[in-house]
């Protein structure tokens, strides 16, 4: 707006008012010209301003918008919001992948389609039906007429169709037909990981495994979950472990690849074991994970706590001796060897020979109290901390009598999983650090947390015991030359109401290597193995888990990169040289091929 | 009465009509493009996962172990055939052939090839890690195959000590792979 227009409107307005003075003329009505010509100026002066803030206000409206156009318009796009726009649209995938931590696939979701039909909208129900087969061969013909010529208005057809069915139904354009978009999770490998990874329900839920304890963190992102879980290592595991099941007939058998120093458990097998994709309908025994969710007695391996809870305290030495000639009597119990030595055993001798009687008077010796406060140290009085529901509490007696001591020392009267038993071992042999045992891998950087449960020295020295066991003790089936193998037997007679079963026996063997510097622990575990004619009759952890072992160290260290060393070099001699033991003439008279429990 | 001024605005307002009408269309287009984009992202989203799980289903140990067994000569690797490059500083590169390295060997013929070492060589002595590690263990020697004589006669016939295996006998192949590969995978999910 400028001066002319507004002289316009003056002059505009100055003519009606000349107009409306004639008006007023007509009217009879005398007024002099001058004050309304005051009046006049004043409305026009009033009428000007108004004018002219209305246009300052317009204009400021204009100026903003012209500046917000060219601004949107001339000065660019703004990249990020073009970004922020197009993933908004852009589809999100499903439930996230978990893989192994080599980045292989254990579990993914495929889009399918689902194949359902309205009847009520079926022309002709014989004819859909002729080509439907026809496309779908699978489908049984005379159940799709009766589907289709029934009164329903919703009948699923088929689900989860493949792409190839899926064009294939569609260029048959029937009316009638409708596909229901689904996700499907499918497991590449199948069984193999079945306890790790676990299963999903029909509405894609979590029900078991990782896929239950992270089915938040899955369901919303889609950055794959990864496993410390090594593919290659589960299927050797798998097939070894098997091997021991069908050999010695057991009802069941766990297996457990373990890093000593991270914690990650590398593999976990628990047989039997189920397809994830068909969970349902599926027997508890198949479901059940012998690894984290069954705890038993696990017999002579508890013997490793025992040595190292008496060798931490420091009041007992590896040169140290105990009576073993005699059975100990206690109540209605009689405590005694499978091949007793008869003789008085140094704390090295009692660990190779499995001696139980020595192992309980190495437990009376240091106490309830101390025994009782190590166990819990070692973990055995709380569920594992492990990522996956499925984490037993062990059964640990209540009150922790004498007898409980008695008994704890080798391995009876306290119930844990076989998890507990390896991450409380890996602690023993890792140099005494107790670290929280996962399945998830660890990233390279990041410190791992651990607290101190044994010295240093109690560790080296549990090394030179462990491989001694190898070398000379119970478990010569599972060395592997060149890997230094070390590790303990355990055979537990299964408890059977409120007496033990003598024919039902939990064999299990766990191993470490290399034993001068331990990185991974292999643990073998067969639940009820039958003994057979070519372990003449026994079915002992050294016949039945200890050869297993054996063979997994051999095909597991070129995976894992473990460097084979000479057994014969001087270094490594002394490092596992261990002194106190050739005590009495009885060593010379032990054979070595009577393999004994 | 029409004033140049009047002209002027009236001009303006057709053209930013035309303009605002342009680029109205523009965006739908662009918005249509956008959404035709999503739909393809979303479809080679799935493409990519269903090719994921065919890779993971077709290398799935188990299956790879039995194509190994099939088709190639390679064995677990024993614990003799490894060697780091400081335990070798002892051992000449090129294994002087002498009496106490071939004493085993049926023929001492070069090129020595070692037995399949597993159960000869329980120590890991100097001179006869040189022969394992040395390129020749790859090649297994002929007796111990198992599965050999049960194929064709390529295999089984010049099965000399002299003489290296064939490279890749020729076996009939178990099957034909299917073609649905993604039947396959969904067949392992079950039916109805």
């Amino acid at each position: 707006m400028t001066g002319r227009g507004t002289d316009e409107i003056v002059a505009d307005l100055g003519s009606q008012s000349r107009r409306g003075g004639a008006v007023l003329e007509h009217g009879g009505m005398t007024r002099p010209t001058a004050p309304l010509r005051d009046v006049v100026g004043h409305a026009l002066e009033q009428a000007h301003n108004r004018l002219m803030v209305t246009a300052a206000v317009l204009s400021l409206a204009f100026g903003v918008i012209a500046i917000r156009v060219a601004d949107v318009t001339l000065l660019g796009p703004n990249v990020d919001t073009h970004a922020a726009l197009a993933a908004a649209g852009t589809p999100q995938g499903g439930r996230a992948d978990i893989i192994d931590r080599n980045g292989a696939l254990l579990a993914t979701s495929l889009a399918t389609a689902s194949l359902y039909a309205d009847p009520k909208l079926i022309i002709d129900p014989k004819a859909a039906t002729r080509k439907l087969v026809k496309a779908l061969p699978e489908l049984n013909h005379d159940e799709v007429l009766a589907k289709l010529s029934s009164e329903k208005r919703f009948v699923w057809l088929k689900r989860n169709l493949t792409p190839r069915q899926h064009y294939a139904v569609h260029v048959l354009g029937l009316p009638g037909l409708f596909f229901q978009n689904e996700e499907r999770r499918f497991y590449p490998s199948g069984s193999l990981t079945s306890h790790v990874v676990g299963f999903t329900g029909v509405d894609n839920n979590g029900l078991a495994g990782l896929e239950q304890s992270f089915d938040k963190k899955l369901k919303a992102s889609s950055t794959p979950l990864q496993t410390s879980i090594d593919l290659r290592l589960q299927h050797i595991l798998r097939r070894e472990v098997q091997a021991q099941v069908d050999e010695f007939k057991g009802i069941g058998a766990a297996g457990l690849i373990y890093d000593v120093n991270t914690g990650e458990v590398l593999a976990m097998v628990s047989l039997p074991d189920f397809d994830p994709h068909e969970p349902a309908g599926l027997d508890k025994d198949t479901l059940f994970n012998r690894v984290t969710l069954g705890v038993y007695e696990m017999g002579s391996t508890f013997k490793i706590f025992n040595s190292a809870m008496s060798l931490d305290t420091g009041r007992i030495r590896l040169s140290d001796a105990f009576d073993a000639t005699h059975a100990i009597h206690v109540g209605r119990f009689t405590i005694s060897d499978y091949h007793g030595k008869n003789r008085w055993l140094t704390v090295p001798e009692i660990f190779m020979y499995s001696s139980n009687i020595g192992s309980v008077r190495m437990a009376l010796q240091i106490g309830t109290a101390t025994q009782k406060q190590f166990m819990a140290k070692m973990g055995f009085l709380q569920p594992v901390p492990v990522e996956i529901p499925e984490a037993a509490w062990p059964l640990v007696p209540h009150p922790w009598r004498d007898i409980n001591t008695m008994t704890i020392a080798f391995g009876h009267g306290i119930s844990v999983s076989a998890l507990h038993l390896v991450v409380a071992s890996a602690s023993v042999l890792n140099g005494g650090i107790m670290v929280k045992p996962t399945l998830l891998k660890r990233q390279p950087g990041v410190p791992i947390q651990g607290e101190r449960v044994v010295s240093e020295r109690t560790s080296e020295q549990m090394r030179k015991l462990f491989r001694l066991v190898v070398t000379d003790g119970t478990a010569k089936f599972a060395d592997v030359p060149g890997y230094l193998v070390g590790g303990k037997t355990g055979t537990a007679d299964k408890q059977r109401g409120r007496h033990y079963a003598q024919n039902a026996r939990l064999s299990s063997f766990i191993g470490a290597f290399p034993m001068n510097a331990p990185r991974y622990i292999v643990f073998v575990m067969v639940d009820e193995p039958k003994p057979s004619a070519a372990t003449h009759g026994y079915a002992t952890g050294g016949w039945v888990a200890a050869p297993a072992v054996g063979r997994l160290v051999r095909q597991i260290g070129p995976l894992l990169g473990v460097e084979p060393v000479d057994e014969n070099r001087p270094e490594i001699r002394q490092a596992m040289a261990i002194e106190h033991l050739n005590r009495g003439p009885a060593l010379a008279a032990y054979q070595p091929d009577a393999r004994q429990e | 009465m029409l004033r140049k001024s009047s002209l002027f605005w009236f001009g303006s307002i057709a053209l930013a009509g035309v303009l605002l009408f342009r680029t109205s269309y523009q965006v739908q287009e662009a918005r249509e493009e956008l959404s035709a984009v999503n739909h393809k992202i979303a479809s080679a989203q799935e493409a990519i996962q269903v090719l994921k799980a065919e890779w993971g289903f077709f290398n799935e140990p188990a299956r790879l172990e039995q194509l190994t067994e099939h088709y190639l000569h390679l064995r677990p690797t024993e614990t003799v055939q490894l060697a780091s490059l400081t335990s070798l500083t002892a051992v000449p590169m090129r294994p002087q052939v002498t009496p106490a390295v071939v004493r085993d060997q049926p023929q001492p013929t070069p090129p020595v090839r070692a037995p399949y070492a597993g159960a000869s060589a329980p120590q890991l002595a100097a001179a006869p890690l040189a022969v394992v590690a040395s390129a020749e263990a790859a090649q297994p020697a002929p007796a111990p195959v198992p599965h050999e004589p049960a194929r064709t006669a390529v295999a089984a016939a010049p099965a000399g000590p002299t003489k290296r295996p064939p490279r890749k006998p020729v076996v009939h192949r178990p099957q034909a792979p299917a073609r649905d590969e993604v039947a396959m995978l969904l067949a392992r999910l079950g039916g109805n």
